[in-house]
């Protein structure tokens, strides 16, 4: 009943989470304004963004967490923080919150109570890779093992869709790479898509392959990887005077995220609408974490390319 | 659902059981003397009308330990107070202030079904932990009840269905505070305060007028007051003519004052002159009233501040509910 439910509703919409909207206030201050996104399924989708962006609210709406101030959010088709969201969405909070007085053994003892699809067998092989004691209370776990215990967890609900609040901030680089590669396998088994947070953009090339940059309580930037890689490139023209002065660009440029002139040449990183066939201009392809950080450094500009927000997406310059 | 709730709150439980075994060490001396001296005034006859020779230092024994009692026993009503703080309190309070909330609320249980479970699950070992209590105390205090009727304050706060109702009130004041206030040092204060300021109004203005008093009329000077040994005797004095207005101290001095110039205090006996005085006060309309509740009143009196606590205890539990499904963060 609950599965056909489920089929249905993925039907209805293949989007993972689906808001329209979406904003949250908390007294007189807005952590969350205008977030209209669509995350498709079977991703792992990198939100980035400077420490009070909105992100961890964002994530907590989703989650049914917080209740939204205005606007609306579906997580894998139901609505947040109802009962058939909270059986198909698995979070892992900021700080990874787990039971001090209870032992490793005991959290998975929770897991299983509380999720009928808990993962058992996975979380148990995956703790001991890690040479997690399951007899030792989580208090007494250093902080990283206390974050590979809530990302068990989380990973373990085999939800079908996967929230995670900075998880990887308490790891070192060598536990980070091992969180990246089983979050991508666990997509890889089973379809599942995962949001992690973060506002570290270091190796999110390896990771991710959709990105949603925030800043200031605002979606910024949303697309597929790949699509913002073909619709962004490093433009290297005329240096000195005849750069042409500020704002000069070449035909095919949308927005200008970043220049820099020299008297030798001048540097664009630049989201292009067109062809550019100015032969002065050379164009040069970007990265994933340089798009995210042009961005993060050019708060005022805003791209959603999904045809569907077309809408509500942010003019280019 | 039922194993996450009993994980997370045996240490209360145990908790509570080791403390009433260690309360049932630390009495159990004095409850066998207790029965030892109540089992000879009852082979005595001394609580009867004809007290047997042995009653004066069996009688003495009995109230020198039962005099100690009195002093001890009513700190005992702090137990309610504490079951409030250390299970009521915590509840969601801990929750808050170690962000498990989020890890408790992103499982497959809805948030007000995990509350449900908190809830039921913490009732039942406050509930527990009462009757637990409540077993030892009474029979500490069976002997003192014996002789003195449990229809006073110390019999009817630990007799009964009354401890657990309190320990169940003082739990719902510690959820609502605790969820209300969210960090569990506050929460645990403001429940022991809010316990206090329901308490003693409720104990020492409401309990004695549940129903109202009978009351007993005679003579002035009569030997005692009229009322059974078991009944809750909530006043005695002498009324001016009337019958309305009782006298007080100074004003019955003044009359006594009054009535002994008539009598002739040299010639007349002890027993005489207390006969002729009643006699003066009589025949000018003195009276004198015993108020009290009888004593088969006592388990109507449990049921009704029974009542009380666990409609109060429903109304904090419904808001702290109300507060946790419409309040999220």
């Amino acid at each position: 009943m609950t599965a056909m439910a489920g089929r249905a509703a993925a039907e209805r919409s293949a989007a993972a989470i689906e808001c329209s909207g979406l904003g949250k206030r908390y007294g007189r201050t807005w952590a969350l304004r205008d977030c209209t996104l669509s995350l498709p399924e079977g991703r792992v989708v990198a939100l980035i963004g400077p420490n009070g962006a909105g992100k961890t609210t964002f994530l907590s709406l989703v989650m049914g967490l917080a209740e939204p101030t205005e606007g609306t959010v579906l997580a894998d088709g139901h609505p947040a923080g109802g009962p058939g969201a909270l059986a198909r969405v698995a979070f892992m909070g900021q700080d990874h919150p787990l039971y001090k007085r209870f032992t490793v053994a005991d959290h998975l003892r929770m897991g299983c109570e509380l999720n009928a699809g808990f993962d058992l067998p996975w979380a148990r092989a995956r703790l001991a890779d890690l040479d997690i004691p399951l007899r030792r209370p989580a208090g007494r776990l250093s902080g990283g093992q206390q974050a590979q215990v809530a990302l068990t967890l989380a990973l373990a609900k085999r939800a079908r869709v996967i929230l995670l609040d900075e998880p990887v901030a308490s790891l070192d680089p060598i536990a980070r790479r091992e969180v990246m590669t089983v979050l991508m396998t666990r997509v890889a088994e089973t379809g599942a898509t995962v949001v992690f947070s973060s506002h570290v953009v270091a190796e999110l090339e390896r990771v991710c392959d959709y990105l949603v940059v925030m800043s200031r309580t605002q979606v910024q930037l949303a697309g597929a990887a790949d699509d913002l890689i073909a619709a962004h490139a490093r433009l290297i023209g005329p240096g000195g005077a005849a750069a042409g002065g500020e704002g000069a660009a070449p035909a095919g440029v949308a927005a200008v995220l970043e220049r820099s002139v020299s008297d030798a040449q001048t540097v664009l990183l630049a989201r292009l609408c067109g062809p550019v066939a100015d032969p002065r201009w050379e164009s040069r392809s970007v990265t994933v974490e340089d798009i995210a950080l042009a961005y993060m450094a050019a708060p005022g500009v805003r791209y959603q390319p999904s045809p569907r927000l077309s809408a509500v997406s942010g003019s280019g310059s | 659902m039922t194993w996450l709730v009993w994980r997370q709150h045996r240490l209360e439980a145990l908790a509570a059981a080791a403390v009433a075994a260690v309360l049932a060490v630390v009495v159990t001396p004095t409850a066998l003397h207790l029965y030892q001296v109540t089992a000879l005034l009852r082979q005595g006859g001394c609580l009867g009308g004809s007290p047997g020779a042995s009653c004066g230092t069996a009688m003495d024994a009995f109230n020198a330990t039962s005099h100690t009692l009195q002093g001890i026993v009513p700190l005992l009503n702090i137990l309610p107070g504490l079951a409030g703080a250390f299970i009521g309190a915590p509840l969601l309070s801990r929750e808050y202030e170690d962000g498990t909330w989020r890890l408790a609320w992103s499982q497959g249980v809805t948030r007000l079904a995990w509350l449900r479970g908190q809830m039921l699950g913490a009732l039942a070992v406050t509930a527990l932990s009462a009757a637990l209590f409540t077993a030892v105390l009474t029979w500490w205090l069976s002997p003192v009840n014996y002789v003195n009727g449990r229809f006073t304050n110390n019999g009817f706060d630990f007799t009964g269905i009354v401890p657990a109702a309190w320990a169940l009130l003082a739990f719902a004041i510690g959820v609502l505070a605790g969820t209300a206030l969210r960090r569990v040092v506050p929460a645990m204060a403001v429940t022991l305060a809010g316990y206090a300021v329901i308490r003693f109004p409720v104990e020492y203005l409401l309990r004695p007028r549940y129903l109202p008093p009978v009351e007993k009329w005679g003579l002035p000077f009569a030997e005692g007051s009229g009322i059974a040994r078991n009944d809750w005797e909530l006043g005695l004095g002498p009324v001016a003519p009337g019958g309305h207005a009782m006298l007080t101290g100074a004003q019955f001095d003044q009359v006594e004052h009054t009535a002994q110039a008539s009598i002739n205090r040299a010639t007349a006996s002890q027993a005489t002159y207390v006969a002729e005085l009643n006699h003066w006060l009589t025949a000018h309309g003195y009276t004198q009233v015993a108020t009290y509740q009888p004593a088969d009143r006592f388990w109507t009196f449990q049921g009704i501040e029974a009542a009380i606590c666990l409609l109060l205890a429903l109304a904090a539990l419904a808001v702290a509910y109300r507060l946790v499904s419409r309040r999220p963060s």
